[in-house]
C-alpha cells in the first residue's frame, strides 16, 4: 500500500501533471489558491499582482509556497474569525483622570478598536445603557466616524453622569453603520498612565 | 534596513531574505499590526507594464527605530553578527 502510494507520488505521470499545473498554468492555479483567503483579504489581490513579476523559472516553487501559505493562513484566518469573532470591534471601558488637568474629575473612557485587518467600520452612536440612555456627544470626537483597520476611537464622560448605572464597564453600547450593536467590557491590564486615542475620520 | 525609506514588495523580500513565504508574510503582518510597517498599492497610472498594481510595504518611523535597535542589539551578539551583515 505504502509502496504503491510512493510509486504514484514519484511516478513520471504525477511529475508531468505537477509540471503542467505549476509551470504552465500558475495563474489559473493561483486564482484557485487565493480563494482560501477571506473575500475581503488584501492577500488575494497581492498574490495575483505579484505573479507577473516572479521569474518564470521560480513560478512553480513560488506558487507552491502560496498554496501552503493559503492553506495555513487563509483557512486558519477563517477559523480564527469564526472562533473569536475578531472582525467585530469590542468597546473597552476604564476609569481615569486627565493628568494635564490638575482639577480633572474621574471619567469613564470608552475605547473602540477596529480589530479587522482589512475592513473599515463606521461608528454611528456610543452610549451607556440606562433609563434614559446616556449618549457620548463630544465636540472633540464627533460621530459618525470611520475607523480604518486597526484604528482606535476613544471618547470619555464624567463618572458623575453615570452614577446611577451599577455596572458601567458592561453598560457601554456602540452601534455601527451596518446596524450591528456591540456591548462593552472592562478594559483590563491598563498601564497606569497613557494617551487618549484619536477620533477616527468623522463622516457626519 | 538597506533601504529604510523605500517601498518593498513581498516577492523581492522573499528573494532577498531567502525564507519561505509561510515565514515571511506572517512576520510582515505582525509588523503591520505593531505599526512598524505600513502598506499601500502601486499607482496604476504610473505603471508602464501591463500588470496589476502590487502591494508594497514601507517602514514607519516607529519601525525604523525598533528595527534599528534590534539590529544594534544583534550586532553586539556574536551569534548573530554574521547574519546581521546580510541585512544591515
Amino acid at each position: 500500500m505504502v509502496t504503491e502510494l510512493l510509486d504514484a507520488i514519484v511516478s513520471w505521470r504525477t511529475f508531468l501533471i505537477a509540471l503542467v499545473v505549476f509551470e504552465f498554468a500558475p495563474g489559473a492555479l493561483l486564482r484557485l489558491i487565493v480563494l482560501a483567503f477571506p473575500r475581503d483579504d488584501p492577500r488575494r489581490r497581492e498574490l495575483l499582482a505579484e505573479l507577473p513579476t516572479v521569474a518564470r523559472t521560480e513560478r512553480p516553487f513560488w506558487v507552491f509556497e502560496q498554496l501552503e501559505r493559503a492553506l495555513l493562513e487563509g483557512i486558519g484566518e477563517r477559523i480564527a474569525r469564526v472562533a473569536t469573532r475578531r472582525w467585530h470591534p469590542e468597546p473597552l471601558i476604564h476609569r481615569g483622570i486627565f493628568l494635564k488637568d490638575p482639577e480633572s474629575v474621574l471619567h469613564y473612557f470608552v475605547k473602540v478598536i477596529n480589530r479587522s485587518r482589512t475592513r473599515d467600520i463606521e461608528i454611528t452612536h456610543v452610549w451607556f445603557d440606562a433609563d434614559p440612555p446616556v449618549h457620548l456627544t463630544l465636540p472633540d470626537r464627533p460621530l459618525p466616524t470611520r475607523l480604518r483597520p486597526r484604528e482606535t476611537w476613544e471618547g470619555w464622560i464624567e463618572a458623575a453622569a453615570l452614577a446611577d448605572i451599577p455596572d458601567v464597564e458592561r453598560s457601554g453600547r456602540v452601534r455601527l453603520s451596518s446596524g450591528k450593536l456591540v456591548k462593552s467590557r472592562r478594559n483590563e491590564n491598563l498601564p497606569p498612565t497613557g494617551y487618549v486615542a484619536g477620533g477616527g475620520t468623522p463622516t457626519g | 534596513m538597506e533601504d529604510p525609506t523605500g517601498h518593498h514588495w513581498g516577492y523581492d523580500l522573499w528573494k532577498r531574505a531567502g525564507v519561505r513565504s509561510g515565514v515571511l508574510y506572517p512576520i510582515l503582518h505582525r509588523m503591520l499590526d505593531k505599526g512598524w510597517l505600513k502598506d499601500g498599492w502601486e499607482d496604476s497610472a504610473q505603471l508602464n507594464r501591463k500588470r496589476p498594481p502590487r502591494r508594497y510595504y514601507e517602514l514607519t518611523d516607529e519601525g525604523r527605530i525598533a528595527l534599528g535597535a534590534i539590529l544594534q542589539e544583534a550586532r553586539s551578539d556574536a551569534r548573530f553578527r554574521s547574519l546581521v551583515g546580510r541585512f544591515a
